[in-house]
């Protein structure tokens, strides 16, 4: 080989096929408007029901993290999300998808050093640092005052 | 005894014999170009196990013994097992042999496995510390996806270049003699790092060590 490594990095890039954006992005439009189509329809349905803004937020963002759960559990979210890419990846039931799936995956290394040690090893660094960055906006907030 | 040849290459002296060979492979493996070639095709990919790990074991333990079988001998007269996975402490083929109550040499070559554990057992029968061994190796489709990449249920997306680990596992049974198919040279490569950090292109990554040992595969 005597290429550098920066040559060969040009050299591979060029001759490894891309994804395919156009259709990527189609899918994930589509899948993830279906997923947020079937949200405003449950938020319809608590609010129709007599519920506030703010309890039909809560209660519709309870009932999509369970639908992401189920569909995680009985092995149709992966499939989906194979197409979907971002559009199942963004909606809250991709949160649910990340945590439920380490869930399953780490059970046969016991409930409290396998599942319960592992369950956020996905989810983990948007805890991490959605909280950080929380926590930096709020302190912000107080000293600049909002 | 075994010669040395210029920088990486081995020429036995007597070349060790194959007298037999196995493989096991998963369901998706079946279905693809090589399916016809496989010893059996695995309907259930838990291998009736119930972890990924022990699957992988399972599987392994069982291409050997078909190796030893159509070889014609027995377990106990192996001197030895060389065998290795992709799992962490080469655990799948260390599980696979326990039952075997034979020596043990625990291999790792990533993909270069089951050609590396035939190298090696065919230098130690040259060199007459084996007589007959078996060489084997493993991958799990479930196992591997669980230590280098995402749990099976996370809804990922896969890019072009994403390879897909394969669910089988091969074996051979080398011997002094007793077969026309022979390992006459053994040819072993270098590591190779040319700087490729993506976990989803491990083409570009292993392929520069291939452009080193391609004029001796000629």
């Amino acid at each position: 080989m005597n290429l550098t490594k920066n040559e060969y990095e040009q050299l591979y890039q060029k001759k490894s096929p891309d994804s395919p954006l156009w259709r990527d992005m189609l899918w994930a439009g589509v899948i993830g408007g279906a997923i947020c189509t079937v949200g405003q329809l449950v938020s319809n349905f608590y609010k129709g029901r007599g519920m506030d803004t703010d309890g039909a937020a809560a209660a519709t963002a309870i009932t999509m993290v369970f639908l992401g759960a189920l569909l995680t559990g009985l092995h149709l979210y992966d499939k989906i999300a194979k197409r979907a890419g971002a559009g199942t990846i963004v909606p809250i039931t991709g949160f649910a998808n990340a945590i439920v799936s380490p869930a399953m995956e780490f059970k046969s290394e016991g409930l409290v050093l396998g599942m319960a040690a592992k369950l956020f090893v996905i989810a983990g660094p948007v805890l991490v640092y959605g909280i950080s960055a929380s926590v930096i906006y709020g302190l912000l907030l107080f000293w600049i005052g909002g | 005894m075994a010669k040395r040849l210029g920088k990486r290459t081995i020429q036995f002296s007597q070349p060790p014999a194959v007298l037999s060979s196995a493989a096991i492979a998963g369901e998706k493996e079946g279905q693809g170009p090589l399916g016809k070639f496989f010893d059996e095709i695995s309907q259930d990919s838990h291998f009736g196990q119930k972890s990924w790990e022990l699957a992988e074991s399972e599987m392994q333990k069982r291409t050997i013994a078909l190796a030893v079988k159509k070889a014609g001998l027995r377990l106990t007269d192996l001197d030895c097992i060389l065998a290795g996975d992709l799992l962490n402490q080469c655990v799948g083929s260390s599980i696979a042999s326990v039952e075997s109550h034979l020596p043990y040499l625990g291999l790792y070559g990533a993909c270069s496995t089951m050609a590396m554990s035939m190298a090696v057992g065919a230098a130690l029968i040259d060199g007459g510390t084996a007589r007959r061994l078996a060489a084997a190796a493993s991958s799990h489709f479930c196992s591997a996806e669980r230590q280098y990449r995402f749990p099976l249920a996370y809804g990922g997306q896969r890019p072009p270049t994403a390879q897909w680990t394969a669910t089988a596992a091969g074996a051979a049974v080398l011997a002094d003699k007793g077969a026309d198919v022979r390992v006459s040279y053994a040819v072993f490569g270098e590591m190779v790092d040319m700087g490729v950090k993506d976990a989803n292109n491990m083409g570009s990554a292993m392929a520069p060590a291939d452009v080193i040992l391609n004029p001796y595969i000629k």
